[in-house]
């Protein structure tokens, strides 16, 4: 028993034992009414992801966001754009459903500004208006700078054929994405909002010199002082249903939200049922971003509840949390790992935690679990028991390779021992971070065929995008091939971290994040906005995509071509420009005779190695506007695929169009050696080097987790690899039948829940290329 | 001392505790009707030939000193009779459709592959098992590795079909903690005739482990058409109730994965038949939990 306070005391509490695999926690009689309402609510929902989980209908819908801006055309923008956020949360309806303990449902679709910064739609709409002089004059107001601020960037350096040609290849996107972060949950918790706006008011009084400034504080006090207001209005609203409804149960529901949120509108929580009331109010207004190590700032908060009591039990407190994540599509929830001193964190509220989820059962709430070498053996097989069962969740991560790539990078001990996960399986530093997750994804694959080509795609032989470097076959060694491809990637990548700096340059413009800004640490003291440094971490993330695709290419053409001398250069270039066509042999070749990543082969790991160390160290040389280095990340499946689309032929026997390969795994197919061996592949990779939060999708089929004693040798296979030199695995359980069944006849198979990237998804709702990869990537 | 090996398969869950590496062995003295493992039989290097996969490049042709390989129109023929298992064909063919079965390895090289999921091994309690064909048929090599496994610290399992050498056998044991002990046949006369050889040996040599104090799980084909009877279910709940040795029985319901692995050694007439139903594989589970007092399962 971990900590074990509630045992140590000697008290007797009714409760599960939240550990077991074998028993199953019971909801309370008003949770599982809860549960059956939103299991309701979510079959009609179009969209979990994003913002379209909002219960009620809107007609017409108000848009006090844009009228703000129209209202007020002398005011500084981020004066506007705060009391915009604030005018169109306080426009949503007041929505309580019954048996509810937490309240606040999310806002229907509209300009979402706040938060990604870049997905402008909302705004673009004012430009269809009659009057284009003012609808122009309204935009640019709401929207400072725009992603065309970024096109022009790339049709300056690459010229209009040459950025349409880039388009269409897909080297790489850069700078065009919204970034998740985390606020500081225990700032928000252990001051409650009236002392955050105390925090606020400290500060400026400090750092407040100028009008902008000035301007920027008080855009962070409208933030919160609107939070305040919409809390007090749920209290308003829930005593005013109280007086009027007759079945006294709900009237005492009604009343204990009424006294609670009139408590945390200014005051500082005290107990678990104020503390995620509070937390899910930011969450709300965060637009259901990650919350972080949930385990850890609420334990405290559980720990009183459980020991002096509360309105509600403890446990109901953290189901109702978990259940509004659930609803809203929250994306990640932390447990587990270690303190600041390097301790076992696990606690009794872990449990609790995954055992929601695994009641839940479903794609959300996303879970991952930070494992370290002391990290109770229940908890990796819990975790083993939940995929056995059919989830995906949750995900794992080594806590040893994580904190030690944050440390390499110069992320105190402490804070990188605080890492959380975030996105489609991100890292960083909660509360105190803006990671730029991510700043955009690069193809390796794509500037193999640059260096075969001297700067020019397969599919744009015409159209030269990156530096001349001579052709394939006046390559008279391997390692003249590699120097093109290193001059190719160093060029690309500088132009890669340069646009990215674009992108943030807009959003930084744009006050991207504002709701988050007084709720992360730094930003309030050093007076600085989130996008423009203010966060304490502000590295880069660079998503890799393709890199088994070029490993396995670059390993086939030493080997075959350069060292057997079994295929000619010229005779591959002209395969290679034919995708194969009348080339079956060589391709043949390729496929079979040179060693492919993911087999625990010395040659094509070290190959692998050799590519990515290349690429992520390059990275690190440039820092990004926020103020830090980039750093790698690869958490993509669904990458590998869009880039494969836009890749030709490859030297590994790869048909132009085919995918890539997922996140770090091996290509679809390449691992013949088993599990372990896969496992042993990506464990040499530098992965200390990747930050930014590398997944390995692992799909095992049902039967291998069919009894105790197999499911026991999983947890030890994964616990060997998180703690060998991986970084993070998530885990898709299935039957092939199932798989290919549910190819064929989707309307069977609704509940197949596989993993994608980072995110968990019904394997009906993927297309058919994902499906494919997933069946492809099926270990017997 | 080197051996002949013909597979080294990572990552294997079912033949023993833990996660295990399974090195199998070739040559075999027995001749099991329905085997899975064809490729096992023999004590020599041989070319698996995959029709499917062949492009027909005719490389194979120029490559054989001994005119094995045989092309009409582009579709090959590889003929096994006469063939020296070289192995030259398979290093240049580019598809994959010959292969070679069959390696000689240093036992230091089997126990470096094995050990690469030491950590694994060393998380989960698992190790190597000795497979074949037979691993006793290749004897000091199988008590090599078994010892130099013991050595290292994992695990050992032997899959064997007790058809070995007495002395050598309890010399392994010394080295092993766990037999996977086939039962294949109730009778001489029914093990004759599906194996090709007489039980007596096997039984002998069971009742040897069993005074050794070794560890034995029973495993035993269950082959409809072939030892699928009633007399047999009785034969292997009575020889586990008779050895205390064995701590459980597994029941291995035929499969016919073998018969396309055949096919690629151009054998013919492989064993078909249809698996057996898994309500007859439970009935039989039942009697011999109730006829051993040994735990049984279906593998």
């Amino acid at each position: 028993m971990p900590e074990g306070i509630l045992y140590k005391k000697g008290m007797v509490i009714d409760m599960n034992d939240y550990k077991s695999t074998k028993e199953r926690l019971c909801f309370s009689g008003r949770m599982e009414r809860v549960r059956e309402d939103i299991l309701k609510r979510l079959q009609r929902y179009e969209l979990r992801e994003g913002t379209r989980t909002c219960p009620i209908k809107m007609d017409p819908m108000p848009d006090p966001f844009t009228d703000t801006f129209e209202e007020n055309p002398n005011t500084p923008y981020v004066i506007n754009l705060a009391n915009g956020i604030v005018r169109s949360w306080m426009a949503t309806p007041l929505v309580i459903f019954p048996c509810e303990a937490v309240v606040g449902i999310t806002r229907p679709w509209y300009p979402v500004l706040e938060h990604f910064s870049i997905g402008l739609q909302g705004a673009a709409s004012v430009l269809e208006r009659e009057d284009k002089e003012s609808a122009v004059a309204l935009y640019k107001r709401m929207v400072p700078l725009d992603r065309t601020y970024r096109t022009a960037e790339y049709v300056r350096i690459l010229g209009k054929r040459g950025y349409e040609a880039f388009l269409e290849d897909q080297v790489f996107n850069a700078g065009g994405y919204q970034g998740h972060t985390i606020p500081n949950y225990v700032t928000l918790l252990e001051n409650g909002l009236d002392g955050v706006l105390g925090l606020i008011d400290k500060y400026a009084a400090e750092n407040a010199k100028d009008e902008e400034t000035k301007n920027f504080y008080e855009a962070n006090r409208i933030i919160v002082r609107g939070m305040s207001e919409w809390l007090t209005a749920y209290s308003i609203e829930a005593a005013r249903l109280g007086a009027l409804e007759a079945n006294p149960v709900q009237k005492k529901f009604y009343e204990e939200i009424a006294a609670n949120c009139a408590f945390v509108a200014h005051g500082r929580p005290q107990t678990l049922y104020q503390a995620v009331q509070l937390m899910w109010c930011l969450s709300l207004w965060d637009w259901v971003d990650c919350v972080g190590r949930m385990d850890q700032y609420l334990y405290p908060f559980y720990e009183r509840s459980v020991r002096e009591g509360d309105v509600i039990s403890a446990e109901d407190a953290i189901v109702s949390i978990l259940f509004k994540i659930w609803e809203n599509g929250s994306h990640n929830v932390t447990v587990s790992g270690v303190h600041a001193d390097g301790s076992d964190a696990t606690t009794d509220l872990t449990y609790l935690l995954l055992q929601i989820l695994r009641n839940i059962h479903d794609t959300h709430p996303r879970m991952s679990i930070r494992i370290h070498g002391d990290s109770p053996k229940e908890l990796l097989e819990l975790a083993v028991q939940m995929w056995s069962e059919g989830m995906s969740d949750p995900t794992v991560v080594s806590d040893k390779n994580v904190i030690a790539g944050l440390t390499k990078i110069g992320v105190p001990m402490e804070d990188a021992r605080d890492y959380s996960m975030l996105g489609c399986q991100e890292i960083e530093i909660p509360g105190k971070s803006n990671f730029g997750c991510e700043d955009g994804t690069f193809n390796l694959a794509k500037i193999f065929e640059f260096a075969m080509n001297g700067g020019k795609s397969t599919s744009h032989p015409d159209i030269r995008l990156g530096p001349e470097t001579g052709k394939f076959v006046d390559f008279e060694t391997f390692e003249e091939f590699f120097e093109a491809f290193e001059i190719q990637l160093k060029y690309f990548t500088r132009l890669f971290c340069h646009l990215s700096d674009k992108g943030q340059e807009i959003r930084a413009a744009n006050f991207a994040k504002l709701v988050k800004t007084p709720f992360t640490t730094g930003c309030l003291e050093k007076g600085k906005p989130h996008d423009m440094g203010g966060p304490v971490y502000n590295f880069g993330v660079v998503e890799t995509a393709g890199l088994a695709a070029a490993a396995d290419s670059f390993t086939a053409v030493k080997k075959l071509v350069y060292e057997e001398k079994k295929i000619s250069r010229q005779t591959l270039a002209d395969a290679l420009a034919v995708n194969f066509q009348g080339y079956e042999k060589e391709r043949q070749m390729l496929l079979n005779m040179a060693p492919k990543f993911g087999n625990d082969d010395p040659e094509a790991d070290a190959m692998a190695v050799r590519v990515l160390d290349l690429f992520w160290s390059e990275c690190g040389r440039y820092k990004s506007i926020r103020g830090d280095v980039y750093t790698g990340a690869c958490s993509l499946l669904e990458g590998g695929i869009h880039y494969g689309k836009h890749t030709g032929a490859l030297p590994d026997g790869r048909f132009a169009g085919e995918p890539l390969g997922n996140s770090m795994g091996p290509r679809p197919g390449a691992d013949k050696n088993g599990v372990s061996a896969m496992l042993s592949s990506v464990e040499k990779l530098p992965l200390e080097k990747g930050v930014g939060g590398t997944t390995l999708n692992v799909v095992l089929t049902t039967k291998l987790l069919s009894n105790p004693s197999l499911r026991q040798s999983i947890a030890s296979t994964i616990r060997s690899y998180l703690m060998e030199g991986g970084q993070m695995a998530q885990i898709t359980t299935a039957n092939l039948e199932d798989l290919l069944d549910a190819r064929e006849h989707p309307e069977r198979h609704g509940d197949l829940i596989v993993r994608v990237g980072g995110f968990s998804i019904q394997f009906v709702q993927l297309g058919p290329d994902a499906q494919n990869e997933i069946i492809s990537r099926y270990n017997e | 001392m080197s051996g002949m090996v013909f597979h080294i398969q990572r990552f294997s869950l079912f033949d023993g505790p833990g996660v295990r590496t399974v090195v199998f062995l070739k040559g075999c003295p027995l001749r099991c009707a329905w085997c899975h493992n064809p490729e096992g039989l023999s004590s020599h290097p041989q070319i698996l030939y995959d029709s499917a996969r062949c492009i027909g490049c005719g490389e194979c042709r120029a490559a054989c000193s001994r005119g094995q390989h045989v092309f009409r129109e582009r579709l090959h023929g590889f003929d096994q009779e006469g063939c020296i298992g070289c192995g030259k064909c398979a290093e240049v063919c580019c598809s994959g459709a010959l292969s070679l079965a069959g390696q000689s390895m240093s036992a230091s090289e089997v126990i470096e592959a094995v050990m690469r999921d030491w950590p694994v091994y060393r998380e989960s309690g698992g190790g190597m098992t000795l497979s074949g064909g037979e691993p006793l048929f290749q004897a000091d090599f199988a008590i090599e590795l078994l010892a130099r496994a013991k050595g290292r610290g994992i695990s050992t399992c032997v899959e064997t079909s007790g058809m070995a050498d007495s002395r050598k056998l309890l010399e392994a044991a010394a080295y092993t903690d766990l037999f996977y002990y086939d039962y294949k046949a109730t009778g001489d006369e029914m093990h004759r005739k599906l194996c090709g050889a007489p039980q007596t040996l096997i039984l002998e040599n069971l009742k040897k482990l069993d005074s050794a104090g070794a560890e034995v799980a029973l495993r035993c084909p269950i082959v409809p058409g072939a030892n699928e009877t009633p007399e047999h279910i009785w034969g292997i709940a009575g020889t586990a109730r008779k050895h205390k040795c064995i701590g459980q029985v597994q029941l291995e319901p035929y499969h016919r994965l073998g018969i396309s692995k055949a096919e690629k050694l151009g054998k013919g007439g492989a064993y078909d038949a249809r698996p057996p139903s898994r309500q007859a594989l439970e009935a039989y589970c039942r009697i011999v939990e109730e006829n051993s007092g040994k735990q049984c399962f279906i593998a």
